[in-house]
């Protein structure tokens, strides 16, 4: 990430994004649903998002695009179940977030990786939203 | 997170853990929810979320009865942890596993020496 990029952490900054809490139906469920940490770069070629979904596998995973809408559930694996929690907190079930597209961003053109628990999403700018270099004749 | 003082004067190996991580506690980072101690029959099993961080860049030892964690996270933040163990920890036994970006060391108990006694 150079430092002319724009990013953010957990908020929309300027990267053409912005996220609203995990839908209410998921969270009054049993499982306990967490937002997972996020954060968004823009470059000149689109934007770029790292979602931190550690323990969570691709099988366990659903990203989906809705018109101008990101919708991301993962479900997280507990490992041993005879064991007692004696320090810290426990890990959520399952991660859920919501984020919307701006306009200038080809949803369509999505394409996402996940590797060592972080999912990196890069969604490019529309043609129009491309900076234009014009030769000047 | 910090200990409830029963806790701390009934299990040493726990109380020893629990003074290191007072200090540490202080840090935001710590505070997140990335660190967890499970306490099974035969067994402790500590886990720390990683994600983004491959196995080449974790260095895990004892030395001295101290656990040491380091490393570096993606983002290049240096990640170091350090666990006292106590005496009931089987050092030999230890045995660690990076997992889907989720640290996982198991720390076995030593055999309890225990004697059953007829009584006649």
């Amino acid at each position: 990430m150079n430092e002319s990029n724009q990013s953010c952490r957990g908020r929309s900054g300027n990267t053409s994004l912005s996220s609203s809490e995990a839908d209410p139906a998921q969270t009054s469920a049993p499982v306990h649903t967490a937002q997972p940490d996020w954060n968004a770069s823009r470059d000149d070629t689109g934007v770029h998002i790292n979602v931190t979904l550690p323990g969570v596998t691709k099988d366990d995973l659903q990203l989906e695009v809705e018109g101008r809408n990101l919708r991301l559930h993962a479900s997280r694996k507990s490992a041993g179940k005879n064991r007692t929690l004696i320090l810290g907190h426990e890990a959520p079930d399952a991660y859920a977030l919501k984020l919307r597209l701006g306009e200038s961003l080809a949803s369509g053109s999505l394409t996402a990786a996940l590797t060592d628990g972080i999912l990196k999403i890069s969604i490019p700018l529309e043609d129009e939203a491309k900076t234009r270099t014009i030769e000047i004749n | 997170m910090i200990l409830p003082n029963n806790l701390r004067n009934t299990t040493p190996w726990l109380s020893e853990f629990s003074r290191l991580f007072e200090a540490g506690l202080r840090s935001p980072s710590l505070a997140q929810r990335k660190l967890r101690i499970y306490e099974e029959e035969d067994s402790w099993t500590l886990e720390i979320d990683l994600p983004g961080v491959s196995k080449d860049k974790l260095g895990l030892k004892v030395e001295d009865r101290v656990l040491r964690l380091d490393g570096r996270r993606e983002d290049s933040q240096e990640l170091r942890y350090r666990l006292p163990l106590g005496e009931e920890v089987d050092i030999e036994a230890i045995s660690a596993s990076l997992d889907l970006g989720v640290l996982r060391i198991h720390l076995p108990r030593k055999a309890r020496a225990h004697k059953q006694i007829d009584i006649l």
